[in-house]
């Protein structure tokens, strides 16, 4: 019996095979023991996949959540600091809002960073302190 | 849409109207998660055609437990493939029943979490390896395998690549991670 190739097996998996495709898989996979251990490794590294993306979300959730901690006791310690401000000091006009900069000097994560600072439209410093400012270009609308 | 540290869906106001009973919630949410509950099957060595009817049987289940006002909370997919493997154990319980994979999978592993294959530290490194990728392979791996699950067409429709292209980017990156997180399978 001849045995299914590995790439159909895995378009079988990520749903891309047609219908009649997907019957030829399923057929032969009830009588080929090879190819259904084949079936099922596949299927472990579907499920695998969207457990990653889970524990991404998982990871930068628990992240978030101590960011959020530390904003709000920032946040906090800004307040009495206005406050002590307020009651003390005459009142100045507001200064002009100056251009956001994000620092990527991490050599690693670096272009990243700068690819996501140019789709956001802010001016970033990458790691030879060199400010890059943002191309605007028509782009499909898709974040880095 | 919001996630436990455990990673469990919370439900939203689909899954609650579900829950009360509403069969278009249900309708909306099968054809969100089905695919979900039979990868799981298929991943513990249930064979297709046994899959589909398993998933089937699973959804049944819950939708006639939250009819009986059962479900104090529907959180999806993991309660349908939670469902679904404990269906396929008790199948492979039988007389005469073969499958194998099952007779491994260990009850805590239903009762507890969806499916786990792999520890935290190696999805850890699998993840290190995605912030490897391109950004429109990343982007286009989030959105497939995210919640919601969109479809390959949709996928491309949002990040304006063809469709064929959405699906070799999945193979590439199913190629990279292969690499980390094979040998840790069951």
């Amino acid at each position: 019996m001849k045995h299914l190739v590995a790439d159909i097996v895995e378009q079988y998996v990520i749903g891309a095979l047609d219908a009649e495709s997907v019957r030829f898989v399923e057929a032969h996979v009830a009588q080929c023991a090879s190819c259904a251990k084949l079936l099922q490794q596949e299927a472990a590294l579907e499920v695998a996949l969207h457990e990653t993306v889970r524990h991404t979300k998982v990871v930068s959730l628990s992240s978030r959540r101590k960011k959020v901690g530390a904003v709000v006791a920032s946040a906090a310690a800004l307040l009495a600091a206005g406050l002590v401000l307020v009651f003390s000091v005459d009142r100045e006009p507001a200064p002009a809002a100056q251009p956001e900069l994000r620092h990527c000097m991490e050599k690693s994560t670096a272009p990243d960073c700068i690819s996501r600072g140019q789709f956001d439209g802010v001016i970033t410093i990458g790691p030879n302190h060199e400010p890059i400012i943002p191309r605007y270009e028509v782009t499909p609308g898709v974040r880095p | 849409m919001d996630i436990t540290l455990e990673g469990s869906v919370l439900e939203g106001a689909t899954e609650a109207a579900a829950r009360t009973g509403d069969r278009s919630a249900w309708t909306e949410l099968i054809a969100r998660h089905n695919r979900r509950v039979l990868l799981s099957l298929l991943a513990h060595g249930v064979l297709p055609a046994q899959a589909k009817e398993l998933a089937q049987e699973a959804w049944l289940r819950l939708i006639t437990q939250a009819d009986a006002r059962k479900l104090p909370r529907l959180e999806l997919p993991g309660l349908a493939i939670r469902q679904a493997l404990f269906l396929a154990r008790s199948e492979a319980r039988k007389p005469g029943q073969s499958t194998e994979a099952l007779e491994d999978v260990p009850e805590s592993t239903i009762d507890s979490a969806e499916t786990q294959f792999f520890d935290r530290e190696r999805l850890q490194k699998a993840h290190e390896r995605l912030q490897d990728l391109s950004p429109s392979a990343r982007a286009v791996f989030e959105r497939l395998y995210g919640d919601p699950q969109l479809s390959h067409a949709e996928v491309a429709a949002r990040v304006g690549l063809s469709v064929q292209r959405v699906r070799q980017i999945v193979c590439e990156v199913r190629k990279v991670l292969r690499a980390e997180l094979e040998g840790a399978g069951r």
